[in-house]
């Protein structure tokens, strides 16, 4: 079978699974919705380890025309997949992880009476997001995109009975939409200097503009054709802020949390959050135009990186805690995208995608063993009742924390090296060396809050000394296991540097060459404060909770002369209270003012009621009368007819 | 077969079938619903072999016919459709029919009357649709105000005499204008014939004069569409006619507002519509942003769809005055996209109805549980309504902005906001309806109807079909938008004085 003309069946398996359980799921025993849901994903990561083989003899890439999909005018938008590089290391991610994280969630929902319509929306999610990484258009790549944010909006909300579900799905939904408004106009605008939506010809449209020169044609006339540009790069950059999760739009990520765990992972590892890093990548050929874009994304990541990183200190949810660090980690990926050395943000999707499913669903597993108990101050001792799954969660928090030689260790240290190199490169702007400090520091928050996590967790006495943990699934071990066995030996079995050459084709190249020398030294400045940092996150972080009466001294601290600074970072800074007080509120109150003075007062009892009132008494007749108004209304319309015909064959 | 009469006896069938209503007993009510709905289906399959024989070359008009009407005024019977006529037929041709099933049992009250005030609203819209003779056009205009006005009246809510009233006298005050900017233009063109006139008043008309006349057509037609700041008549007759009335004004009669700008009031007075176009853009996107800020504050299903009308239509004119081919057929196609998702909208609130004879948003909870089947379809909808890609709703709020974003972003950007408020309030209604703890007061409602869900599935599927593949009704209204959006560029001022 050639795989490029079945390159459909990718994102189609999926939704025919979709389908299925969601039409006849209610009817079907759970294993065989189980089988359903499964397979679909499955096929889809096997053809998806073709495509990418393929690759080897196709290096400009794999293309499937399908039809024309909106074409009218002078635009066509086509319905076409495409598979190079980048969208092949997505692929094995979202089908890789993504079939293991249906599997997990056979063995945490199958109790559940909802459970096929769970995984109705999960391989919707997925179908989703094949969608978004194979399309070979930004309008399709914007299916996927809106597609995923569906899923999670429904995904979330899973637990429809309890509004705090509902309104995070809501939130998700609509800060979103905020995202993909932005994400529009930016393509509106690279459509009107490009002329098509196309990946292929956007880039080589991009490549043949003269920058220097001024827009000629079209609503930016007379603007420089940079400054279009830049416009066009910060719009989609907002987009990519609220799909993944950056500063101002990230709050919608931490309230997900209200979600099933499977979702959390799925969301947060393999597929939603990178979506935004994807879209950095595809379209790599405008943002290595565009150095000043580029040191704002820098900056964004890196203040949302730091900022997350410290309110992920002060958190007692054990998704929580995982959530903040999401985010804090997807500020790297963007770092890392911003430096024009793609590979690095790429390779730390990988990674994270592997050790934070690994941490989300051993999250879920804790969660399930303490009959969904979250609060990591009621656990305590866990490792004596769970060892396996202690093993598996600690090996994930490793990596995490940049310890070597886990995975996370080699794509962060990547990152850093990437910045540093920015930073030291001659005339770069020291910006670069600000964002590389803030980066170091919060990797070694990223250190020590991950020690707090897992010795809260696992270690110390246990909060409860009766309790009867409940058994974990044996679906859910092996995934784990799986998961865990990737967080640990991808780094040192070479990915980073398969990585690197597998996708070193498909970017735009840097504006200036390579300075080897440079490199190396980036390298080692790089690793080195990186390790320094980690080995003093997580010496502080065990020095201050493993011992019972230090972490009783930090917690009178933290009530007492502490509380206000512990308070800013427990309470997240005080942004969602914040965006509650100066944007969600007023629109709400204008909408009632808008409604209640404008429309029933000022349009409709003045003008309306009041012009007819004037003409000739109809207002009356609105409040008292039936019949009669309408055929006085009809009367004095012939009449008023009548005179002017009258008129016109007079006078005209 | 380009001869065949298709658009008189697609006005005659329903014409035919509610005067053949009225020999029917007034007890026998079995009869008088089936005899409808089976009349309404006839003009539906009737529509389909038509849009099947219609092979036009680029714009012109198919299926003419032309017999002289009143001699001495040279009033002729003439009619004929291009794409966008088309569209629009088949558009009423389907909503009429699930217009009488949803009725089947909620209408008590003198059921004859009703049955046959829909059947001649059907008539009324597809003549206005078909018409291509401007005397003709305002006879079946005015006609079918009648029985919309009766189904508010009689058959509607608490409040239906001040709708109705509120509504003709609107519909009336638009009307008058129009009908005297018709008789100028007969006065000094001597025809009524829409396409003599298209080729005659652009060139033949003083600038001045345009513009008068352009505002009698255009304040007619913006008050039927209904535009900012002529809205407030609509969520009033949403609110208490009948859902079959509902869905016909939201599904059909709002966009015989639109239409006429499409068919009439640009191609007559192309000068004129240039000069407007900031003035209506910026009436178009305050709509927008308007119309979803009222949709919010509401607390009434009804209401907050009706509100939400005024934003749809909103996107409507935007792309139609764009000047842009893109954002044109991104009107038209939203015409249809919320003809479709709209109609189901009110489908679905007079689906509770029935049930409950309420449908206050905090009235409901947890409705998911109770209702599944409702319940997604209700998403589905909501989905649509709010422009999810791969739904319909998308591609019309895609083309338009991006049609408006060429020619004037700002119009575009202040518009698309209404794609994020959109989402809030749509979702905030179904977060009330169907979300949160079951309310013990509905446990027991039934889920849709196999009747019910007749209706609504041809709605849903349509809402998918176009949303994946909107390449066949994109093709249609091509070659006739084109012809509008040229007008609206090769403008000249004319300077002579007639």
């Amino acid at each position: 079978m050639e795989i490029e003309s079945s390159l459909y069946l990718i994102p189609l398996l999926p939704l025919v699974g979709f389908l299925v359980n969601g039409l006849l799921g209610n009817q079907l025993p759970k294993w065989l919705v189980a089988v359903i849901a499964c397979t679909g994903p499955f096929i889809a990561f096997l053809l998806s380890v073709q495509a990418l083989q393929a690759l080897a003899t196709h290096p400009e890439g794999l293309h499937q025309a399908m039809f024309s999909w909106i074409s009218t005018g002078t635009l066509n938008v086509p319905f076409g997949l495409q598979v190079d590089a980048l969208t092949a290391i997505m692929l094995m991610n979202v089908t890789g992880i993504g079939t293991a994280i249906h599997l997990y969630s056979y063995g945490y929902m199958h109790a559940d009476p909802s459970f096929s319509r769970f995984m109705a929306y999960l391989n919707l999610f997925l179908a989703a997001m094949l969608m978004l990484v194979m399309g070979d258009n930004l309008l399709l790549l914007f299916v996927g995109w809106e597609g995923v944010g569906l899923c999670s909006y429904l995904l979330i909300g899973f637990w429809y009975q309890d509004f705090a579900n509902v309104d995070a799905g809501r939130k998700a939904f609509i800060v979103n939409r905020i995202g993909d408004f932005a994400f529009l106009i930016g393509a509106f605008t690279l459509y009107s200097l490009t002329g098509t939506l196309e990946w292929h010809g956007m880039e080589q449209a991009v490549a043949a503009l003269d920058l220097n020169a001024m827009v000629v044609s079209g609503p930016m006339t007379g603007m420089p054709i940079m400054v279009a540009l830049m416009i066009a790069g910060l719009c989609l950059f907002g987009g990519a802020t609220g799909k993944s999760a950056q500063i101002p739009l990230y709050v919608w990520l931490p309230d997900a949390m209200a979600g099933p765990t499977p979702v959390s992972a799925l969301i947060h590892a393999a597929t939603m959050v990178t979506a935004g890093i994807y879209l950095l990548g595809r379209m790599d050929f405008l943002f290595v135009l565009l150095p000043a874009v580029m040191g704002v994304i820098a900056l964004v990541a890196a203040c949302t990186a730091l900022l997350s990183g410290l309110i992920a200190i002060a958190q007692n949810d054990i998704k929580k805690v995982l959530a903040y660090s999401t985010v804090s980690q997807l500020g790297f990926m963007f770092a890392g995208m911003a430096t024009g050395f793609f590979h690095t943000g790429l390779f730390h999707v990988v990674t994270h995608a592997f050790f934070k499913a690994l941490l989300f669903l051993g999250a879920g597993a804790v969660i399930v063993a303490m009959h969904h108990e979250q609060d990591i101050r009621k656990m305590g001792g866990l490792w004596k009742d769970l060892k396996g799954v202690s093993i598996l969660f600690i090996i994930g928090s490793l990596a995490l924390a940049g310890v070597p030689p886990f995975a996370g260790f080699y794509s962060k240290d990547a990152i850093l090296a990437a910045v540093y190199y920015q930073a030291a490169s001659p005339g770069a702007s020291p910006e670069w060396m600000v964002i590389f400090g803030m980066l170091v520091f919060t990797a070694g928050l990223t250190a020590f809050y991950t020690t707090r996590l897992v010795v809260l967790t696992f270690f110390g006495k246990p909060a409860d000394e009766h309790r009867h943990l409940h058994e974990v699934h044996w679906t859910m071990m092996a995934v784990l296991a799986f998961l865990a066995a990737l967080s640990a030996l991808a780094g040192v079995l070479g990915l980073g540097t398969w990585l690197d050459t597998f996708t070193h084709h498909v970017w735009s190249p840097p504006a200036v060459e390579v300075n080897e020398a440079l490199e190396h030294t980036a390298h080692y400045v790089a690793m080195g404060s990186s390790t320094a940092v980690v080995v003093l996150g997580i010496g502080a972080g065990l020095f201050l909770y493993l011992s019972e009466s230090r972490r009783e001294a930090l917690d009178r601290w933290t009530k007492g002369s502490g509380a206000r600074v512990y308070g800013m970072a427990s309470h997240k800074f005080f942004v969602d209270e914040f965006y509650e007080a100066f944007i969600v509120n007023p629109i709400g109150w204008l909408a009632k003012l808008l409604w209640g003075v404008v429309d029933r007062i000022v349009i409709d009892s003045g003008i309306v009621e009041g012009s007819a009132l004037s003409v000739s008494g109809f207002s009356a007749a609105l409040r008292h009368t039936q019949v009669g108004a309408v055929s006085a209304a009809t009367t004095s319309t012939l009449v008023g007819v009548i005179v002017v015909v009258l008129w016109l064959v007079l006078h005209g | 077969m380009a001869d065949f009469p298709f658009l008189s006896l697609l006005t005659a069938i329903p014409a035919i079938g509610g005067l053949l209503l009225t020999l029917v007993p007034r007890s026998d009510d079995k009869v008088i619903k089936g005899a409808a709905l089976v009349t309404s289906l006839v003009a539906f399959v009737v529509s389909i072999v038509m849009w099947t024989r219609f092979q036009p070359v680029g714009a012109e008009l198919v299926f003419v016919e032309d017999h002289v009407w009143v001699d001495q005024l040279n009033i002729h019977y003439k009619l004929g459709i291009d794409g966008i006529a088309l569209a629009m037929i088949l558009l009423t041709t389907l909503l009429s029919p699930i217009a009488i099933l949803c009725s089947w049992n909620s209408v008590v009250k003198q059921p004859k009357g009703f049955f046959l005030s829909l059947l001649f609203l059907e008539a009324g819209m597809i003549g206005v649709f078909g018409a291509s003779d401007l005397f003709l056009f305002y006879v079946y205009w005015e006609l079918m105000l009648i029985p919309m006005a009766l189904l508010i009246g009689i058959w509607g809510g608490p409040r239906r005499e001040y709708a109705a009233i509120k509504f003709v006298l609107y519909t009336m005050a638009g009307s008058l204008l129009m009908f005297l900017a018709i008789l100028y233009c007969w006065l000094h063109a001597g025809t009524f014939d829409v396409q003599a006139l298209q080729a005659f008043l652009p060139q033949n008309i003083p600038f001045q004069v345009q513009m008068w006349l352009f505002g009698a057509f255009g304040l007619s037609f913006a008050i039927k569409v209904p535009m900012f700041p002529f809205h407030t008549w609509l969520p009033d007759a949403h609110v208490e006619a009948p859902t079959a009335g509902s869905v016909i004004l939201a599904g059909v009669l709002l966009k015989m507002g639109t239409y006429g700008f499409l068919r009439f009031a640009i191609p007559f007075f192309p000068t004129a519509a240039v000069a407007c176009t900031p003035i209506i853009l910026m009436l178009a996107a305050i709509g927008i942003v308007y119309g979803s800020l009222m949709s919010m504050a509401q607390t009434d299903m009804k209401k907050l769809i009706a509100y939400s009308s005024v934003a749809h239509l909103g996107f409507v004119m935007l792309g139609i005055f764009s000047g842009t081919q893109e954002g044109a057929q991104g009107g038209v196609a939203q015409m249809i996209n919320h003809g479709i998702s709209t109609g189901a909208l009110f489908l679905l609130v007079g689906v509770i109805y029935d049930r409950t004879h309420i449908r206050g948003l905090a009235d409901f909870g947890g409705l998911a549980k109770t209702m599944p089947i409702y319940a997604t379809l209700f998403m589905i909808i909501t989905l649509s309504s709010i422009g999810l890609p791969g739904l319909n709703g998308f591609v019309g709020e895609f083309l338009v902005l991006l049609g408006t974003f060429q020619t004037h972003p700002i119009a575009s950007i202040f518009a698309a906001m209404g794609v994020v408020l959109g989402a809030v309030y749509m979702l905030t209604m179904y977060r009330h309806v169907f979300f949160g703890p079951e309310n013990p007061r509905w446990k027991d409602l039934p889920d849709v109807s196999p009747r019910e869900l007749v209706t609504l599935l041809p709605l849903v599927a349509l809402a998918v079909l176009l949303g994946v593949m909107p390449g066949p009704l994109l093709r249609m209204t091509e070659a006739p938008v084109a012809n509008v959006v040229k007008s609206l560029h090769a403008v000249k001022v004319v300077e002579v004085t007639p």
